[in-house]
């Protein structure tokens, strides 16, 4: 009876041991973060990030959410060869599993439309990133000298 | 054998070190062989009164066009700036750093020198009437269209995104790409501050 007992006993921690390894989908992690000081009230403002997936599916960034603006907004900076500067909103922003995305100056960033309050160098912004698989993720990122 | 190799990879070496030193100054924007005269104009400043490029004769003047709802790529410009005018300390007074809007629609005289003056007392913003802002940005060759975008700001500016540098005797005499590490504009501005010097 007891060697029943034991090896379905063994037979069940291999199965969950096996479930843990399983984990499957993305693991969203969020480096670096930083937001860039305000010019004054009623302004605009920029956090940069970095995104890395080391999950084993890829995932999405879908949208931005924070407290401190009307708005914040997924949107990419470009410029072009003849040095001429652009800005667009992006849907989303592909994360590969494995990979890691840059948001940065003069590249992909959030945008705070309209903030509440300027943000000077040691202030916290609250911002939650909406992912695909990963769901929300709350970061409290740190005004920074740029 | 190896003794005489020796002597002659020294020689070598101390021959190119020595070339290397004469070289002339390598200027590290993108500069123009014969320089133009710079186009004058007359703006409003941001804190009150006009202001003509030609009244900053002598001084070295930095030009960069933008908006203040722009939250990447212009502050990135200005806090370049603001780190040229603190590392050049006493010798600020010899330059003049010009920030146009491309935007007047929004960028109203107080709120462009709000914005400017976060970044360092010394920058002018500038603004004008739409026809006067036009023919600044046609003589320097600056692209700007307004762009409608399905965001909280309505719309954004496409423009051009260089810094422009005007010597000493209003000459057009470098250009700067965005991202051009702010320590290179600084050594520019050295050395035509050097060149200034030994004209004296």
């Amino acid at each position: 009876m007891w060697k029943v007992f034991a090896t379905l006993s063994f037979s069940a921690i291999l199965v969950l041991t096996g479930c843990a390894q399983q984990s499957t989908g993305p693991q969203i992690k969020i480096e670096d973060t930083w937001a860039r000081p305000s010019a004054g009230a009623d302004m605009n403002g920029a956090i940069y990030f970095r995104i890395v997936n080391d999950g084993k599916e890829d995932d999405k960034l879908l949208s931005a959410d924070t407290p401190s603006a009307k708005a914040a907004e997924v949107h990419e900076s470009m410029t072009n060869d003849n040095g001429v500067m652009s800005m667009k909103p992006r849907e989303n922003v592909q994360v590969p599993l494995g990979g890691k995305v840059e948001f940065k100056p003069g590249g992909l960033h959030i945008m705070l439309v309209d903030l509440k309050q300027p943000l000077a160098v040691g202030d916290e912004v609250s911002l939650t990133l909406r992912f695909e698989k990963a769901g929300e993720i709350v970061l409290n990122v740190k005004v920074g000298e740029p | 054998m190896k003794h005489t190799i020796r002597p002659i990879v020294f020689g070598g070496l101390l021959m190119l070190f020595l070339l290397a030193s004469c070289q002339p100054y390598q200027f590290k924007g993108t500069f123009y062989e014969d320089p133009p005269d710079a186009a004058d104009f007359e703006l409003t400043r941001a804190d009150g009164g006009r202001l003509r490029l030609s009244e900053l004769e002598g001084k070295i003047v930095l030009l960069f066009f933008g908006f203040t709802s722009c939250p990447d790529v212009c502050p990135v410009t200005l806090g370049h700036a603001k780190r040229i005018i603190e590392e050049l300390g006493d010798k600020s007074e010899r330059i003049s750093y010009l920030f146009i809007t491309v935007d007047p629609e929004r960028d109203t005289p107080e709120k462009l020198n709000t914005y400017v003056l976060n970044f360092h007392k010394s920058i002018i913003g500038l603004t004008g009437s739409e026809e006067e802002l036009s023919a600044v940005r046609e003589d320097y060759g600056i692209y700007a269209a307004k762009v409608p975008l399905k965001s909280g700001i309505g719309y954004t500016m496409d423009h051009t995104a260089r810094v422009y540098l005007v010597d000493n005797e209003r000459r057009l005499r470098l250009t700067y790409a965005f991202e051009t590490p702010y320590e290179d504009i600084l050594q520019d501005i050295k050395q035509i501050l050097k060149e200034i010097d030994s004209q004296k």
